[in-house]
């Protein structure tokens, strides 16, 4: 097999390694985090936060550039899923626009 | 078509594996191979799949202690094997995993990657997860053997999922494994057997030497 199908195989993987990421930290969430995260998703603090990324996550997006999710996540203040469910997605930003570790 | 192998030069330097950091986790107890060893099966020479062993270790040393890692490797060979051959020879993206549900209770398998989300969903929530793509190691190690000017064309990395060689290499295994323990756990779980000397000779008869 040539590097280049196992290489395509190795992409597939890694998208499903982040999904899963993704859903292990949301299984982790209890009832009170969650309920915590809501909050602070209706907070000034986070829509302050949130227009203030909004340009460059908009420009990254426009240019098809991936995304670096934890980055994002930590300037909004919530865990990664959230910052990709809650807030990336409403650009239209999809798990394939995103990564975990920069290169 | 047989699995391939080359001298230990050349698979450290498709794998990138330091030759001081083997030398020590070989020191320590810590090294793995392929067939739940700790190190090559076929005398004087690497398999391929040696290699992703290593890689896999590396891999999960990231997050578990070296040690625990090299139980994972060595005690869950026929998982790993099984995600290699599906990806080498059914094109399948396939991951291998384990899990941690609380402090004494692990689990460890592979299977389709595009499964492994809803899998996870419908568990119980995980302490950890790690996630191994083989591919990716199988990949880097393809792309190192063209810059290399290594033909790996003319072996495999393992053979397919329904070779009975393979077939009964991995019932050897998984006998040998369940007799020794029914609970997983990385931390005090001991390694396998070294393989049956009737292993080797089947390993060394489906082995050819690589230019």
């Amino acid at each position: 097999m040539s590097s280049a199908i196992t290489e395509r195989i190795a992409d597939i993987c890694d998208l499903a390694r982040l999904n899963t990421e993704l859903v292990v930290m949301a299984r982790r969430r209890g009832r009170q985090e969650a309920e915590q995260i809501n909050e602070y998703l209706r907070s000034l603090e986070f829509q302050r936060r949130a227009e203030v990324l909004e340009p460059r996550v908009r420009a990254e997006l426009a240019q098809g550039r991936p995304i670096l999710l934890p980055e994002i996540a930590d300037a909004l203040g919530v865990p990664p899923d959230i910052a990709l469910a809650c807030w990336l997605s409403q650009f239209g930003a999809t798990i394939r626009d995103v990564v975990m570790e920069g290169k | 078509m047989l699995i391939g192998s080359v001298p230990l030069k050349t698979l450290l330097a498709l794998t990138r594996i330091n030759r001081e950091t083997l030398k020590s986790d070989r020191l320590r107890g810590y090294s793995v191979a392929a067939f739940g060893a700790a190190r090559p099966v076929v005398d004087e020479r690497c398999l391929l799949v040696d290699g992703i062993a290593m890689l896999i270790h590396n891999d999960l040393s990231g997050t578990l202690h070296r040690r625990a890692a090299a139980v994972v490797v060595r005690g869950f060979w026929d998982k790993w094997a099984e995600a290699l051959a599906r990806i080498e020879h059914k094109n399948e993206p396939v991951l291998f995993a384990i899990g941690q549900y609380s402090e004494t209770v692990w689990w460890a398998g592979s299977g389709l990657a595009r499964e492994l989300p809803l899998f996870v969903a419908n568990q119980p929530p995980m302490q950890r997860l790690l996630t191994v793509n083989i591919a990716r190691h199988k990949c880097n190690m393809e792309q190192r053997a063209e810059e290399l000017g290594i033909d790996l064309s003319t072996g495999l990395f393992i053979l397919p999922p329904d070779d009975p060689r393979f077939v009964s290499w991995m019932a050897e295994f998984r006998r040998d494994r369940e007799r020794r323990q029914e609970m997983f756990d990385p931390l005090h779980m001991k390694p396998p057997h070294s393989p049956s000397a009737r292993l080797c000779k089947s390993v060394e008869e489906a082995a050819c030497r690589l230019q």
